[in-house]
Order: C-alpha cells, then sequence, then structure tokens
C-alpha cells in the first residue's frame, strides 16, 4: 500500500478522505484524537488540515493520514483533488441538519469518482443535541450504497473508535482485527467557548472578504 | 475559433510551477495552507484553466497525479465560472478534452469523463454538438480505452442529469438518449465487464425517468438482464438485481408477464456467493410485497425462498456483534461506549405514541438483517402460510446442538422472533411448545444465543401473559422471567443489556403478574444494580422504573423498600450535583414516588430538598458557572421539575409541608419562564400538580402565574411550542376548579386562546386539543357568567372535541361547564343542540350520579322547549346509535 511520500512512518499508513457539509462537526471529530501531532490552537479549515491519527491494533500499530477537507464551498481548494489516492474515507454530516444528510449523495459522488471501491463509513455527528432533525430512522443512504453507518458525537466522544476500526478491519482484510489501546481522547463535555467561537467566525468571514496574498505575481502572464 | 484557440500555448515555467504545486499537495507532510493561498493566487489569471487543462490533456511526463488534480481543480472552477470565462478560453477547454476521452492512463480518462459531465451541465446538448460526435467515435472505434472512456462519460452524465439526454436539439436528427441506447443494449453483450457494467449503469438511471427510448426497448433490456444473470463479473450481477429491484418498485406492471422468470432468479441471486449480490437481490422480497401486485405470485416459491433466507440470517464471519462476545462485565464503559440520552419532559395528556429509536440496531444493514426484515414482511403477508416450511427448518436448526452449528441456532431463534407479529395467529396454539423449546437457549453457551433468545421471547411477552390462565401457562411465565432475571445477571454485558431489555417488557405487558415475584425480582435487579457498567446502568433504571410503573402501590411495602431503597440512596449521594449520571436516578425515583404514594414521604424530604438545590445550583452556573462551580445544562432543571412533580403526584397533599418551608414557588415561576421549552414545559406541569395538592401555596403569586400560563397559549406559542402550551392550558384548568372566580382576570384571554385550537384543531395534537375542551370546560363551570356570552364562538367546535375524549373525571368537570353553559342562556345554546347531543352521547357512562341528572336535565328541558315535532326533527338529524345513547338520559 505504498504510495508516493506517504510512507513516512515504519508502519503501515493509510490515506483517509473526511468529507462532509461545512460545520457538521469533522475537524472536531478528527481532534478528538490527541496523539496526532496537529495544531492544538483553532483554524478554520481552509483547503485541507492533514492530521496523522495512530491507532493500536493487536496486529501493531497503524496510522490514518487524516485529509480534513474544508466543507464550505468559498474555503474548498483542490476539493476532490485531495481525495487523490484516497484508501478510505469518512462521510460526515450533521443530525441537527436535514440538508448536509441531503447533501451526502454528492459527497458520496464525488469520491467515488476519484476513489473507485474504497471502503467508506458514513457517520451522523451531534447526536448529543437534544431536537435531532434527522431520525435514525431516516437514515437509509448508506442501505443503498453499502456504507457502514455510526451515530457520532464528538461533543462526547461517542463511537469515536467505530468508523476507525471499521475502516481498519476492511483495510486489512481482517474481521478479527481490534485495537488494544484506547487512544487518548480530548476529556469529553469540553465546552465550546461561545466568544471564541465567534471570533472564528468573524475571522473566517474576514478571511473571505480579504484580498488574496501576491507574493509570485508575476508566475503566469 | 479552432484557430485562435489552437493559437494558445502556456509559459513552460507557469505550468511547471503549477505542476510542482500539484504534485506537492499530494504528500500527507506539505504546507496544504501554502498550497492553498497559491491556487487562489494563481486562480486570478484569465487563463489558469487553460493551463489546467493542458495540463490534464497534454500534461506528457507529468505526475499522473499531478494531471489528476488539474483535471479536477479545472472541474470545480468550471461549475463555479465556466460562463464568465472568455469564450475564447471555453472554446479552449472543451476541443482540448475532446481527444483526451479514451486517454491511456485510467486516471486521466475518469478524470476527463467527470470534466465532460460536469461542463455538459452547464452548457447541455446543445451547446456541445461535438461532444456527442466525439463519444460516438470512441463508442465505434472498438478500442477498448475509447470505449471505456465514453461509456463512463455517458454514465456519469446520465447519473448527474439523466433527463438532459431526452431532449430534442436543432442540428441533431435525434434525441441524444434515442441514438444511445440501442448502443447501451449492445454492450450488455460486450466481451468487458467494464462495459457490461457501464452500461448497465447506465440504463439503470433511466428505469424512472422512463424516456421513450428505453420504453420502446423494453422487451430488449428485459432479455438483456435475464441473459447476464449469471454473469462471471459480481459488479454485473449486482447491477442486474438492482434492475429487478428497482423496476418492481416503479413500473411493476412492466414485470408481470415476465414475474415468475424474474423471482426464479432473484431467488437465485439471493444465494450468491457475493454478499452484496444476495444483499442487493434480498431487497427484491419487500419491494414485492411493497407494491400494489398480488403476493399469490410468491406463494409458490416460499418453500424455497424461506429457507434461503433463514441460512442468510446467519451471523457472517466478518460481524461487528462478533467482537463483542466475551466475558467483559468487569469492563469499564467508556464515554465513547455511551450514547448520548436525553429526558422527555413531562406532558400531561394522551401520549404522543413516538417512539425514540435509541436503538444502534437500526441502523446496520447487511445480509442478515435485510434477510429477517424479508421474512418479517412475508409473514406479514402470508400470516401463518410459512409456517409449514418454516418451523420445520427452525426445529432442525434448534436441533443441532454442536459447537459448530451456533449461528444456525441463533438464526433460528431470530427467526421465530421475527415472526412474531405476523404469525402468532397460528403460533399462539403452539406458544408452550415455542417456550419450552426457548427457554433452555437462555443459558446457551453461546452469548449471542443468549441475547437473542432474550429478544425473541419479549417479543411474545404480550401472548405469555395472555396464556397465564392455560394449563401449565403460569408455570412457564415463572420460568420465563426466572430464566430473563438469570440473564440480567448475565457476565456477558451484550447479553445483560438484552436481557433487561427484554425484562423491562414483560414487565409491561405483565404489571400484577408481577407482585408475587416482586421480592426476588427486586433482589436480581439490585444485584445487577452492584455490578453493572454505566451503560447497562441505564437500561436497568429503566427496568426498575418501569417495575414501579407496573405494580404500583404493591412495591410500598418494607421487605421491599429494604432491598431496594438503600443502594438507590447510597448512589443518589454519591452522585455529584453535577454529574450527568444523575438522570437516569431522577427518572427513576419520579416513577418510584409515584407508585409508593404516600409510602416515599419517609424518603421525601432530602429528595425534596435536592430537587431545590439542584434547581437553584443550575440557576446559578447560567449567570456564574465559576461560583456554582458547573456548567449549565437545563435538563437538570428539567429532570428536578419532573421529579418534584412525581412527589407532588405521589404524595399528595403530603407534599404541603415540604413546599411551605421552600422558596418552590418563587422557583418555580422563574422557570414558568424559561426561555428554554422544556424547562418551561416541565414547570407548567408541575404547577398543575401543585394546584392539584396545594393550591394555597401557590396564592401569593397566583395572578402572576396565571399571566404566565395564559401567554403560552397565544397562537405564536402553540405553532412554536405546543407541548409547552399543553401543559399551561391544563394547569390553567386545574388552578380554575381550585380557586374559584380568583380566575377571572384571565378568563377571557385564555378562552379567547382556546377558541382558536378548538376550531383549527389540523395539525395541533390531540393532547392540546383535549386539554383544551377539558379547561374550556372548566372556566365555564367556574365562571359561567363571564363565558356564556362568547359561547356562540366556540359551542359546535367545543361539543366536536369533547365527542373525542374518553370518560374520566377531567371530562366530568368539562360538562360540568357545559351544562352551566346551557344553563345560562338555554336558547342561545339551541342552534348547537345536535353537536351538545352528540357530546352527551359520546360518554359510554357518566359515573357521577349528580352530572348524570344535570345532562338528563339539560337534554329534557330542551326536548320541552322544542316540543316533539322540533325534538324530533333534531333527533332525524343524528346518526341512530347517537340517538339510541341519548336513551340512557331518558330522552
Amino acid at each position: 500500500m505504498a504510495l508516493p511520500n506517504q510512507q513516512t512512518v515504519d508502519y503501515p499508513s493509510f490515506k483517509l478522505v473526511i468529507v462532509g457539509d461545512g460545520g457538521t462537526g469533522k475537524t472536531t471529530f478528527v481532534k478528538r484524537h490527541l496523539t496526532g501531532e496537529f495544531e492544538k490552537k483553532y483554524e478554520p479549515t481552509i483547503g485541507v488540515e492533514v492530521h496523522p491519527l495512530d491507532f493500536f491494533t493487536n496486529c501493531g500499530k497503524i496510522r490514518f493520514y487524516c485529509w480534513d477537507t474544508a466543507g464550505q464551498e468559498k474555503f474548498g481548494g483542490l476539493r476532490d483533488g485531495y481525495y487523490i489516492h484516497g484508501q478510505c474515507a469518512i462521510i460526515m454530516f450533521d443530525v441537527t441538519s436535514r440538508l448536509t444528510y441531503k447533501n451526502v449523495p454528492t459527497w458520496h459522488r464525488d469520491l467515488c469518482r476519484v476513489c473507485e471501491n474504497i471502503p467508506i463509513v458514513l457517520c451522523g455527528n451531534k447526536v448529543d443535541v437534544k431536537n435531532r432533525q434527522v431520525k435514525a430512522k431516516q437514515v437509509t443512504f448508506h442501505r443503498k450504497k453499502n456504507l457502514q453507518y455510526y451515530e457520532v458525537s464528538a461533543k462526547s466522544n461517542y463511537n469515536f473508535e467505530k468508523p476507525f476500526l471499521y475502516l481498519a478491519r476492511k483495510l486489512a482484510g481482517d474481521g478479527n482485527l481490534h485495537f488494544v489501546e484506547t487512544p487518548a481522547l480530548a476529556p469529553p463535555d469540553v465546552t465550546i467557548d461561545l466568544a471564541a467561537q465567534q471570533q472564528h467566525e468573524a475571522e473566517l468571514a474576514a478571511a473571505a472578504a480579504q484580498p488574496l496574498p501576491d507574493d509570485d505575481d508575476d508566475l503566469i502572464e | 475559433m479552432a484557430a485562435a484557440a489552437a493559437l494558445w500555448q502556456p509559459q513552460e515555467e507557469g505550468l511547471r510551477e503549477i505542476c510542482t504545486l500539484l504534485d506537492a499537495h499530494i504528500s500527507p507532510n506539505s504546507d496544504q495552507a501554502r498550497i492553498w493561498q497559491q491556487l487562489q493566487h494563481y486562480s486570478q489569471f484569465p487563463d489558469f484553466n487553460n493551463y489546467l487543462v493542458f495540463l490534464l490533456a497534454r500534461g506528457e511526463g507529468k505526475s499522473f497525479e499531478a494531471r489528476q488534480a488539474a483535471g479536477l481543480l479545472l472541474k470545480n472552477n468550471l461549475r463555479a465560472t465556466f460562463s464568465s470565462m472568455p469564450p475564447a478560453s471555453q472554446q479552449y477547454v472543451k476541443s482540448e478534452l475532446l481527444p483526451c476521452i479514451g486517454a491511456t492512463n485510467k486516471a486521466i480518462r475518469s478524470t476527463v469523463g467527470t470534466v465532460i459531465s460536469v461542463l455538459f451541465q452547464i452548457v447541455r446538448v446543445a451547446g456541445w454538438i461535438e461532444l456527442f460526435q466525439a463519444l460516438h467515435q470512441c463508442l465505434d472505434s472498438n478500442d477498448l480505452d475509447h470505449m471505456e472512456g465514453a461509456m463512463d462519460a455517458i454514465y456519469k452524465i446520465c447519473e448527474d442529469v439523466p433527463e438532459e439526454l431526452d431532449v430534442d436539439v436543432p442540428g441533431l436528427p435525434e434525441r441524444p438518449i434515442n441514438v444511445f441506447m440501442p448502443r447501451l443494449l449492445q454492450f450488455f453483450q460486450s466481451t468487458h465487464a467494464i462495459l457490461r457494467k457501464l452500461a448497465l449503469g447506465c440504463i439503470n438511471q433511466y428505469i424512472v425517468v422512463m424516456p421513450a427510448a428505453l420504453y420502446m426497448s423494453m422487451d430488449q433490456y428485459l432479455q438483456g438482464l435475464f441473459n447476464l444473470a449469471k454473469d462471471p463479473s459480481a459488479d454485473v450481477r449486482k447491477l442486474v438485481c438492482s434492475a429487478w429491484v428497482q423496476l418492481i418498485e416503479v413500473r411493476p406492471s412492466i414485470l408481470e408477464p415476465h414475474l415468475k422468470n424474474v423471482t426464479e432468479l432473484m431467488l437465485q441471486a439471493n444465494k450468491d456467493s457475493d454478499d452484496e449480490v444476495a444483499l442487493e437481490a434480498c431487497e427484491f422480497w419487500s419491494a414485492y410485497c411493497d407494491v400494489s401486485m398480488p403476493p399469490e405470485g410468491l406463494r409458490e416459491f416460499l418453500p424455497r425462498l424461506i429457507p434461503t433466507l433463514l441460512s442468510n440470517m446467519s451471523y457472517s464471519d466478518d460481524d461487528e456483534s462478533l467482537a463483542d462476545a466475551e466475558e467483559d462485565e468487569s469492563f469499564p464503559d467508556r464515554d465513547q461506549d455511551l450514547k448520548p440520552r436525553f429526558h422527555a419532559s413531562r406532558l400531561h395528556g394522551s401520549e404522543t405514541g413516538e417512539d425514540d429509536d435509541d436503538d444502534d440496531a437500526v441502523n446496520v444493514w447487511n445480509l442478515r438483517k435485510c434477510s429477517a426484515a424479508g421474512l418479517d414482511v412475508l409473514s406479514n403477508v402470508f400470516g401463518d402460510d410459512i409456517l409449514p416450511t418454516l418451523m420445520p427448518l427452525i426445529q432442525q436448526n434448534l436441533a443441532r446442538t454442536d459447537d459448530d452449528a451456533w449461528k444456525e441456532r441463533e438464526a433460528a431463534v431470530l427467526s421465530i422472533g421475527a415472526i412474531a407479529e405476523g404469525c402468532i395467529t397460528g403460533l399462539y396454539p403452539h406458544l408452550p411448545q415455542i417456550v419450552a423449546f426457548l427457554i433452555p437457549l437462555l443459558d446457551d453457551k453461546f452469548p449471542l444465543i443468549r441475547s437473542i433468545t432474550c429478544w425473541t421471547l419479549s417479543r411474545y411477552s404480550k401472548f405469555i401473559v395472555q396464556s397465564l390462565e392455560h394449563p401449565n401457562g403460569r408455570e412457564q411465565f415463572d420460568k420465563i422471567l426466572l430464566g430473563l432475571l438469570r440473564r440480567v445477571l448475565d457476565t456477558n454485558k451484550r447479553v445483560q443489556e438484552a436481557a433487561c431489555s427484554a425484562f423491562a417488557t414483560l414487565e409491561e405487558e405483565a404489571a400484577e403478574e408481577l407482585v408475587p415475584h416482586l421480592g426476588i425480582i427486586l433482589q436480581h435487579l439490585m444485584c445487577a444494580y452492584g455490578k453493572y457498567q454505566r451503560r447497562n446502568l441505564r437500561i436497568l433504571y429503566d427496568a426498575l422504573g418501569t417495575l414501579a410503573d407496573a405494580v404500583g402501590a404493591e412495591l410500598n411495602q418494607a421487605k421491599y423498600l429494604d432491598i431496594f431503597m438503600p443502594p438507590l440512596i447510597t448512589k443518589w449521594q454519591q452522585l455529584a450535583n453535577s454529574d450527568k449520571d444523575l438522570f437516569p436516578l431522577l427518572e427513576c425515583f419520579t416513577s418510584i414516588a409515584q407508585a409508593l404514594g404516600p409510602g416515599f414521604s419517609q424518603f421525601a424530604e432530602p429528595v425534596f430538598q435536592r430537587c431545590i438545590n439542584l434547581i437553584q445550583s443550575q440557576h446559578l452556573a447560567k449567570v456564574d458557572p465559576a461560583a456554582a462551580g458547573a456548567l449549565y445544562d437545563k435538563e437538570f432543571i428539567v429532570c428536578a421539575l419532573d421529579l418534584l412533580s412525581g412527589l407532588a403526584e405521589g404524595l399528595g397533599a403530603g407534599i404541603e409541608s415540604l413546599v411551605s418551608q421552600s422558596s418552590l414557588r418563587d422557583i418555580l415561576l422563574q422557570c414558568c419562564m424559561d426561555e428554554a421549552a422544556d424547562v418551561r414545559q416541565s414547570a407548567l406541569a408541575l404547577l398543575g400538580d401543585l394546584s392539584r395538592v396545594c393550591p394555597i401555596h401557590l396564592h401569593p403569586r397566583l395572578q402572576e402565574f396565571l399571566n404566565v400560563a395564559a401567554k403560552q397559549l397565544n397562537p405564536q406559542c402553540v405553532k412554536e411550542a405546543v407541548s409547552v402550551a399543553n401543559n399551561a392550558c391544563w394547569a390553567i384548568g386545574e388552578l380554575a376548579i381550585k380557586i374559584g372566580k380568583e380566575i377571572s382576570p384571565v378568563v377571557i384571554t385564555v378562552v379567547s386562546c382556546l377558541v382558536p385550537i378548538l376550531k383549527s384543531p389540523e395539525g395541533l395534537n390531540k393532547s392540546l386539543l383535549e386539554n383544551s375542551a377539558i379547561t374550556l370546560g372548566r372556566l365555564c363551570w367556574v365562571c359561567p357568567d363571564i363565558v356564556a356570552p362568547h359561547m356562540d364562538h366556540f359551542m359546535q367546535a367545543w361539543c366536536n372535541a369533547l365527542c373525542m375524549i374518553r370518560d374520566d373525571f377531567e371530562k366530568e368537570d368539562a360538562f360540568h361547564g357545559l351544562c352551566a353553559m346551557v344553563a345560562a342562556n338555554p336558547t342561545g345554546a339551541v342552534g348547537s343542540l345536535t353537536f351538545i347531543c352528540q357530546a352527551c352521547a359520546s360518554w359510554n357512562e357518566i359515573k357521577s350520579e349528580g352530572l348524570h341528572n344535570e345532562v338528563c336535565q339539560i337534554l329534557n328541558g330542551y326536548k320541552q322547549m322544542l316540543g316533539s315535532g322540533g325534538w324530533e326533527q333534531c333527533m332525524s338529524t343524528l346518526e341512530p346509535a347517537v340517538v339510541q345513547r341519548l336513551g340512557r338520559y331518558g330522552v
């Protein structure tokens, strides 16, 4: 499974692409895994952020390079260009927002056009919110497309490991593979600092409004 | 134009820069933010897209990854900005793409197809006639890459915008789909699996749309599908199954003449060695039964279909459930194992019957689940007729007691559970034998057999309880009860969970039949309480709460209280005010307080005080989390309010001393005004409960309570929070009958809110409608002089709503109001007489003699008033059954 420029550790590693509408919690979800070498400070997802997440299985250590892609159109960057050489994927939607579930087929289609026949997990995030809009029984997309579905909560950590375990089993071709050590997760229920969140949103808006940096103006003429 | 386009040439340096950037993005270690910024920067150049298409189409010597990325980026740019691109650039992009349809590299070929489909969506057929010429050339080329590339592009177009190919376009003699269809059908016979697959995939997109081109070729299409049934490629077989399933779903009439052959093929496919093919085929049975076709066609296949379903119900080797099958009760649950749970605020009135599907199993979809669902559907359609085939197989599987056969044994038990509803008539006489089969399996060596047996037994709870009067019925009931209790104490967490849930189901059905076993039940549940991990503890609380609801005051005996109260109190004391594990415990205490009634008074004081503390500390946390030492979570307030309601209901007037020594009144008023709907909902429920048992303590702030409650009934509030309005409405009614004339200041406001609810009940829930009718009645009863002048506005709608309420004391109150209205203004009400008669006839029996006499009096009064002619005329407009019921009132 070695790929160009990818094998930077001496144990098996896989490219995992995480897609879904903006605000469904993709970044929060991957950042729950604290062993990764990522920035602790908040950065809005522009284009893509790659988080290496290690898991310990009964067959040894494995690494998922999680390509956490921007959900928001305006920050898309290469968008499906980031899927190239993806070996597995998570499609995330938000059970408190119908629209994010409605867009799942589009994310799935774009994914399959770049990565044929890779294992994919559908995740319904934010099941910690009381008044969900997409009920468990209404989630049927995974049936038609042979995806695995998990309900998760990035807030409480509910089912955090499940998508990774499923993908690891599929990639290893070993249904008995299991994690032998629980990865350190950020404690649940960390409150989202409202002031900080508002600041992020302001920053995002400002970033979108700003002219782009022109460091290499003369490159193409 | 072509000449102008040909003039464009990339700058070598620019090309290299872009390529370097696109190569770099593939690495997980690159500075992605910088790459993003660079790309944003480049995209400002008007000919950036020319570079991208050049790289994709002519980037020989560059990496395939960079070329693929260039193509995908181009596609995204086109989607956003194609129409504003310079025409020369538009033309350049179009013309560069076409020669690459058959590129030798698969990634490039596929990317070109993706770009073409997106560009096609923008310019449509008329904007890109050359595309069709190019596609046809490729299809005719006999070169696999070219054929596959063209088919890939066509497939993507069919997936994205199938209807766009079914249009007349000037310059084309035929609709594109009319030309493509025969080609697609030809490819069914291609020697290349990929072409067969793409051709099938394309046509599958058209089954719903059904253009004339497909309809006219239907025979050829169906024949093609039949021919591909045994295709060596699993992908092809899967698409064939998917086509049949779609056809039966949306075009059953087309399949009807071929149904027997199709069914035969699906039966074969259902046994396919490839699980995905089998799963796709398995969808056929539910689809068949769902459409309006006579199911009889399926009957002759049952003897072969049922064994297939049963065999597919066995766990597959990679089923996730198999992993948890060990002795794991001592492993603590982690946060990630605990599904977030929610407390449902108290609601006064009929249940809305909304099932909360907190069962994760509902979302697992595989051959096992699909087969069980299929069997369930068949059992509902064919009922007992499936039993002669199914039962011998089940017996055969159950008889295989060797370890190797455990999955078959498990599937047999699952199937007994699956047909519990559909086949109960046929199974009922055999229930003793079935249960006798199942009971030993509760102690099977394999945990998944133990857990499925718990589930299956619970599916028969209702009938097991019904059979109590049969010979041996009680003996079997006892065995099941003890068997489930044994499993509640299983060493496997999954079995504990299944047993606890099954036991709660049995409790609901068995109710007072549990009484003789209370001691042993409580001993088991409390033993489990000592050893369960967090996840199953929640289910255990539920089982305990359900037990309290089921047996009520029977629980109020010292010998029982001594078993279950001390551990609960210990836990209650251990948990901090900010610990969410308190929620299920608070709920459990609510059920227990209601069940024990006055018996709970010995525990009431600390419980009451804790609830007050919880609410107060949350109110503090809301404004100053640091001082409260906790983060605000309204769920604590809601649970505490509901437990206080439980206390009020259980202790009755006995709660008075607690209330009088507390600041509950002020706290409650504050909660009634909370901005969170579920807090207001529970607060208003408690207001109603306190009104019943100690209205005197609400008195000092009575008008404030009334105003707050009345405010919840304005149309906007009803729309936004119907359950809050429901409880407010009920609480006002409860207050009215306690405080009498003091309700006067809000009567007109409330009545004017209730009337629109009664008059246009569409879309509102039944509970609100009933409570509105009852509260209106109570207001009429208490203040007839205020309400009577307005009765023209509501009499008929009100009577209609009263008809739907079942006999109870609340309905009696409402009828006191009705009688008071008639007494206040008999001639005013005469216009609504037929409605009044219908409402009176809706009683099965009025238990209150006084009310019965009142009703007799008003009806006889009208009979006299109208004279026999007028009365007879009124009666003739009523249904005979209504007239007959009115006979009970002596008219």
